[in-house]
């Protein structure tokens, strides 16, 4: 489970990137349309550059 | 670089049934824009229990996925992950290779040895012990590789069979789509991976994914693969954005049915 604020997330996926990971698939239980989906490619795509 | 996918299991969405896939579509052409590279959703019947239970909704899997290759253009589209015995692997190959065509070549095979029991109870659908189910996914993956890849190939497996099957359109992709296979089991589930998947998708937080990266890289040494050829993800929840840290129920859920269901030999 990655959860929290935008910094928590990023922290969580760029220790997971770092263990061997090629590529982080996301289940977004809360999402209900795609203004989340677009905020959460946002916070991914900066924790991951 | 690592990338990010996203797989959508919701679908309680607030919307009449009637606005259902728009809604669903607008959330995967937003994964297409926002730069997710991989599109996924479960193959189950029933909704999970986190999310509902059975009395929620769930759309078939290949059905929306066939809908989503219309309405995006650029993210893989896969089942995370489909359950084996749902269909003939035979059936699930030929699905797989229309999706491919359909979406021109972002179609991703993603395989495993089912778990929801109540669902394949409430079908009427076999449910085998976990050791049948895993050799029942294995001889899935070389028969829809042979699809992919022969013109018209022959296998006899235990529990399978084909004869010269024809899969005509071809796979859009060279090789036809990639297989994955879910699971974190260090003996019979990374095994498999490094014997017949270019995928494979673990579960953990960092220090479990390390271990079992290093358990598929010596499975792949095993085997006389190379392990740079399978590509490592990592399927996870996420809850953003939050004010706090505090776990959803759903997660204890969650915990509690992979402690209890876990299994060596898996």
């Amino acid at each position: 489970m990655t959860i929290g604020p935008a910094d928590r997330v990023a922290e969580d996926v760029q220790a997971l990137a770092a263990a061997g990971v090629d590529e982080l698939i996301f289940n977004l239980p809360a999402a209900t349309g795609p203004d989340q989906v677009a905020a959460a490619g946002e916070v991914l795509a900066a924790a991951l550059a | 670089m690592t990338d990010y996918g996203l797989q959508l299991p919701n679908f309680t969405l607030d919307v009449p049934d009637d606005g259902l896939f728009e809604r669903v579509a607008d959330m995967a052409r937003a994964a297409d824009d926002g730069g997710f590279r991989s599109l996924w959703v479960m193959d189950h019947f029933y909704q999970l229990p986190p999310l509902g239970g059975p009395s929620r909704p769930m759309l078939e899997a290949y059905t929306l996925l066939g809908a989503l290759a219309a309405s995006t253009q650029r993210v893989q589209l896969g089942a995370m992950v489909t359950g084996v015995t749902y269909r003939h692997p035979a059936v699930l190959a030929k699905q797989v290779t229309t999706l491919d065509v359909v979406s021109r070549g972002r179609a991703v095979l993603g395989l495993g040895a089912a778990w929801y029991d109540i669902e394949h109870t409430g079908y009427g659908i076999p449910f085998p012990s976990v050791g049948e189910r895993m050799d029942r996914m294995e001889e899935a993956a070389q028969i829809c590789r042979a699809m992919f890849t022969e013109e018209a190939p022959t296998f006899q497996g235990k529990h399978y069979r084909i004869e010269e099957a024809r899969n005509v359109p071809r796979p859009v992709q060279p090789g036809g789509p990639p297989i994955l296979i879910g699971g974190s089991g260090p003996r019979r589930t990374l095994r498999a991976v490094a014997m017949y998947a270019d995928m494979c998708n673990i579960h953990g937080g960092p220090d479990t994914v390390r271990r079992s990266v290093e358990v598929l890289h010596e499975h792949c040494a095993g085997v006389g693969r190379d392990p740079s050829d399978v590509r490592v993800t990592r399927w996870g929840r996420c809850s953003w954005p939050t004010t706090t840290s505090r776990r959803p129920a759903s997660g204890s859920w969650w915990r509690a049915r992979w402690a209890r269901k876990r299994r060596p030999s898996a």
